[in-house]
């Protein structure tokens, strides 16, 4: 009778060591996204504007991230266009987007994820900018 | 007054002496109708009627005329065949008054009693219709030759008194001469011619009985003139009667007249003055000059198919009148066709009336040199009267021998000269009924060659050569055959013309071929179906250019073999067609493919095949349907491709692109999607 008093452990202390875990995690999941997506701070772009209207968003910077579909044009001097697939609202929209010969260093494979900030140019075309593996 | 019969006599010898210049010429051959062409129209042309009685022709004015077959000679001739035969009692019995006058006139017979009797039944005999009074007339003139003949016993009585007076003065007149005037006449009865010299007692005493003498002088001279006179122009007129009757072709009554002449200038002098006076008395210009006939004889027969030939009455065939065929059947260039001939060609100067009088004064002077007795008008008239009674009975016999042309041929020679003739007018309608068939088929034989009723024609030969054995068929049948001949060709080249597209060689030939034989059957086939062909292709032809207007290109492809037919002769349709149908079968075999494709479940590829043949030809009903159809099936795709498009068309780059992506990616094998991007692609780059 006298020996369960002696065992036993404040539940207070156990509470308190949970919610420290707790803010660990959380702490340390928000460090750790906020390192993998270097243009959180850009506006992602929305597919469906751009195919409503490609012409309305001229000028625009937007970040974008797709897997990489086909090659479909090269100019040595000016860039590659590729077209990727950019998932959004349960969709998959194919999208062009130009590489210019200034991002030549990056090596773009087909079916690989990247994301890129681009600007939409006066033909309406998405011009990387900058461009990373995601 | 007396003008008339003097005119009359004159165009009879005119018309004679064309007749006899007529028959200088060959008249076997057809004469000429061509006028020289030296020769200036004028007044009535330049020719005068010249008269060939051995082919039945006559020439004037550069033209030939057939003497049966022209409208007052058949008219004539069939009325003729249609009258009753002069045969009622009061025909007979004018037959026989007029036989009575010729009998109490005849040579042997004549006394003044006879002459008398004969002079009454004049009036009897033109109380008959068929004497149109001929005979009354020569009743006036015998009255007429009484009364001169009683002005001249008159006169005779009248001389024969003044011839006592005459004795009485010229007794008077020796009586009351003094006896020194006496002594101092000459011999010699005639008491104005003596040279005595009177006493002025004398000379006062016998002036009156020497102006009375003078005045019975003259007289009786001047009554011995006019008894003359008045027998002679009672002759002349007498005479000219005769001629008249003559002209006319009163033989009987030329008869009676010479008869009663005779029986009444009993003196022996039977020449014909009546001649002479006429020409005499006509106003003749030697300052006119002459009429000259010029004759240029170069016969040429041709036949040839077509308008102009024709049939004499009662003689076959003809000779046609109209001028300068150039024969036969291989000649296709001359519309129309015939049977022609040329040859004598009569050509007259220097005409005019005052010529034309010297002329006729000149043939009359002629004539008269030619026929100067009553015994010749005679001796003609009783010949006359023998040769158509001969006709006649020359009518009868081959008529017997079922020879019909040669009968009517007879008949109508005989009804010609002796039309008046009792053996002419009592031939029964039953006995002329023949030649009247024969004639009337002939005449419709020659209608039916005028108008270039062939078929007819032939029929009509056929049958003419039933009817009558000696009908010639070989003439009418060679025109006949020959203008069918020469139609048949025309229509076989009108027939190539068509198949050519050579309009105007067609349509000459065509207008060729209908002159020639207006009725030929196979002309209304042979049109028919040329027509007919044409109007197709002409159809055909409109409906093209009408389809090509409208785009209807589908209709075009459906109906192609009729079009190519009808462009084969019009490259620039041809050239059109090519297009069309080019069109059509890409259009064709993108619908094709699309059935294909949809048979398999690949709608988007359906749509696309049948989108890719419609940018060929968007206006072809099947195609839109087609579209239509797989643009529902394939809807996303399809939005994704017309999106793209529209963004293309409207510079949106960008958003085309990526439309265009979106189609390959609902559809990979998207041509028009690998096409655009492509396209869109190599621009963004370049």
């Amino acid at each position: 009778m006298a020996r369960r008093a002696h065992q036993k452990t404040p539940s207070s202390l156990l509470i308190g060591l949970i919610a420290i875990l707790f803010v660990f995690a959380a702490g340390g999941a928000f460090f750790l996204q906020k390192g993998a997506n270097p243009y959180r701070t850009v506006e992602p772009l929305k597919p469906n504007d751009y195919f409503e209207n490609a012409n309305s968003l001229r000028g625009n910077i937007y970040q974008v991230e797709g897997v990489i579909l086909n090659a479909l044009a090269q100019n040595p001097e000016k860039g590659r266009l590729f077209s990727i697939v950019v998932a959004s609202e349960s969709k998959k929209w194919p999208m062009p987007i130009f590489i210019p010969s200034k991002l030549r260093q990056i090596n773009l494979q087909k079916n690989q994820s990247y994301r890129a900030k681009v600007r939409v140019d006066d033909a309406g075309i998405l011009v990387a900018e900058e461009i990373q593996k995601s | 007054m007396k003008l008339k019969p003097h005119l009359f006599t004159l165009g009879c010898v005119i018309v004679f002496a064309a007749s006899v210049l007529g028959q200088e010429g060959d008249s076997k051959a057809a004469t000429g109708g061509a006028r020289p062409a030296q020769m200036n129209p004028g007044f009535l042309g330049r020719d005068v009627p010249v008269m060939d009685p051995g082919s039945d022709t006559s020439t004037f004015d550069g033209k030939l005329w057939n003497m049966n077959n022209n409208r007052l000679f058949r008219s004539r001739f069939e009325k003729y065949l249609n009258a009753p035969a002069e045969t009622s009692e009061a025909d007979l019995e004018y037959e026989k008054t007029i036989n009575e006058i010729l009998s109490l006139l005849s040579p042997g017979k004549v006394t003044t009693a006879n002459v008398d009797a004969a002079w009454k039944l004049l009036p009897k005999a033109s109380e008959y219709r068929s004497d149109a009074n001929l005979c009354a007339s020569m009743a006036d003139v015998v009255y007429s030759v009484w009364l001169a003949k009683n002005e001249v016993a008159r006169l005779e009585m009248a001389n024969r008194t003044l011839q006592r007076e005459k004795s009485a003065l010229e007794w008077n007149y020796r009586m009351n001469l003094g006896p020194s005037a006496k002594s101092l006449t000459p011999t010699g009865t005639n008491p104005t011619t003596q040279s005595s010299i009177l006493s002025p007692e004398d000379e006062a005493r016998v002036e009156p009985i020497k102006e009375a003498l003078s005045d019975v002088r003259s007289t009786m001279a001047n009554n011995k003139l006019k008894k003359e006179a008045s027998i002679v122009q009672a002759k002349i007129d007498f005479q000219t009667m005769i001629i008249q009757y003559f002209a006319q072709r009163r033989f009987r009554h030329v008869l009676i007249g010479t008869r009663f002449y005779r029986a009444l200038f009993g003196d022996g002098d039977n020449r014909i003055s009546a001649l002479d006076q006429i020409s005499s008395s006509l106003p003749v210009d030697k300052d006119a000059g002459q009429v000259k006939v010029k004759a240029k004889l170069d016969p040429k027969i041709s036949g040839k198919g077509g308008s102009g030939a024709y049939a004499g009455a009662g003689t076959g065939t003809g000779a046609n009148n109209s001028g300068k065929y150039a024969g036969g059947g291989a000649d296709t260039s001359a519309s129309g066709g015939g049977f022609s001939a040329e040859g004598l060609q009569f050509g007259v100067e220097n005409l005019g009336v005052e010529s034309l009088i010297s002329a006729g004064a000149s043939g009359l002077k002629a004539l008269g040199k030619m026929i100067n007795s009553l015994g010749q008008l005679d001796a003609l008239a009783n010949e006359a009267i023998r040769d158509v009674d001969e006709g006649i009975e020359s009518y009868k016999f081959l008529l017997e021998k079922n020879e019909l042309k040669s009968a009517t041929e007879r008949l109508f020679e005989t009804f010609m000269m002796g039309e008046y003739m009792p053996s002419v007018r009592k031939l029964s309608r039953d006995e002329k009924r023949r030649a009247l068939e024969f004639t009337q088929k002939t005449n419709e034989l020659l209608a039916a060659l005028e108008v270039n009723d062939l078929t007819r024609a032939e029929d009509l030969i056929r049958e003419l050569s039933k009817t009558a054995r000696d009908f010639d068929t070989s003439k009418p049948l060679a025109v006949v055959e020959t203008a069918k001949t020469v139609s048949a060709m025309h229509l076989a080249k009108a027939k190539a013309a068509a198949a050519s597209g050579d309009k105007n060689t067609l349509e000459t030939e065509l207008r060729a071929a209908t002159e020639i034989w207006p009725r030929n059957p196979a002309l209304a086939e042979v049109s028919g179906a040329i027509f007919s062909q044409t109007d197709v292709q002409q159809q055909a032809l409109n409906d093209f250019d009408r389809l090509v207007a409208q785009k209807n290109y589908r209709q075009i492809f459906d109906d192609k073999v009729r079009y190519i037919a009808a462009t084969a002769m019009f490259p620039d349709r041809q050239e059109k067609l090519k297009g069309v149908l080019d069109r059509v079968q890409s259009a064709e075999a993108s619908l094709m493919r699309s059935h294909e494709l949809a048979k398999r479940g690949d709608a988007a590829g359906a749509w696309e095949s049948v989108e890719r043949g419609f940018a060929d030809y968007p206006d072809d009903p099947k195609l839109n349907q087609a579209r239509a159809d797989y643009t529902t099936q394939a809807a996303e795709f399809v939005r994704s491709v017309r999106t793209a498009q529209e963004m293309e068309r409207k510079r949106q780059v960008g958003s085309s692109l990526a439309w265009y992506l979106r189609a390959l990616q609902d559809y990979p094998n998207s041509e028009i999607a690998r096409d655009g991007i492509d396209r869109i692609s190599s621009e963004i780059v370049k």
